[in-house]
């Protein structure tokens, strides 16, 4: 299962080593040429911290979610659920693993 | 060989329908919502991208305070002649109402920024896969 994580820092510490899954890492700015280029079974987007990619990872979740094909999961990161918006699954950070959460959305 | 193409449409089950259409044709999709997105998505993908596909009616931005009615698509046409992108209008207006259309699409299409000859319209309801062809024949 390939996993897209976006995010402007590096993710490898919110994940397994080795991780059962295949996770790609993106920086917004990239990620929407790398979906469409090829597409993933989930999209993991940290789109909620200050600084100049804020915009940018926003709207990267923003197009991918216009542009996803049907049956791609997409999750918005964040440190509150308060954030949360309708319509959007959310996966609170921090996280131990990222990979356990996962295993719990999928059971 | 698979083409990067953008739709820009309002309607959710539009966008689905287009969606399903481009993405089982084996094609890269980009989808935008309304024109400030799609000039976007245009100009980030200029490099790739094959051609447009735009529906007529739908939101600018609320910077541009431009309300559904009006045909902000338009401007979306005029934009890919100028920069000699191929263009597609997939509109389900009527016969009656899209008169209006007629003498815009045919001066753009006859700007000499475009080279292709021609820009397929969809007129009375919104025939994705058509246009879809049609685009791929340009």
């Amino acid at each position: 299962m390939r996993i897209l994580v976006i995010s402007p820092f590096d993710v490898k510490k919110l994940f397994s080593n080795p991780s059962k899954y295949n996770i790609v890492h993106v920086s917004p700015k990239n990620a929407l040429r790398l979906f469409i280029k090829e597409p993933s079974d989930i999209v993991l987007a940290f789109a909620e911290y200050e600084g100049s990619d804020f915009n940018k990872a926003r709207e990267a979740l923003a197009d991918i979610k216009n542009s996803a094909p049907e049956g791609v999961r997409i999750f918005r990161l964040g440190f509150s659920k308060e954030e949360k918006k309708d319509g959007e699954t959310y996966l609170e950070l921090p996280l131990s693993l990222l990979d356990d959460n996962l295993d719990k959305i999928f059971s | 060989m698979e083409k990067t193409i953008l739709i820009v449409e309002d309607l959710l089950e539009e966008r689905e329908k287009a969606k399903n259409i481009i993405l089982n044709s084996g094609h890269n999709l980009l989808v935008a919502q309304d024109l400030d997105s799609g000039i976007r998505l245009m100009k980030a993908f200029s490099d790739v991208l094959f051609g447009v596909i735009t529906d007529i009616h739908y939101q600018s931005t609320s910077t541009h305070r431009i309300d559904t009615e009006k045909p902000n698509g338009l401007a979306l046409v005029a934009l890919c002649v100028e920069k000699g992108i191929r263009v597609a209008v997939c509109s389900d207006i009527d016969g009656h109402f899209s008169k209006y259309l007629d003498i815009p699409l045919r001066v753009l299409q006859s700007h000499q920024n475009y080279s292709f000859g021609k820009i397929p319209v969809s007129k009375g309801f919104k025939d994705w896969g058509s246009m879809l062809k049609e685009l791929l024949n340009l």
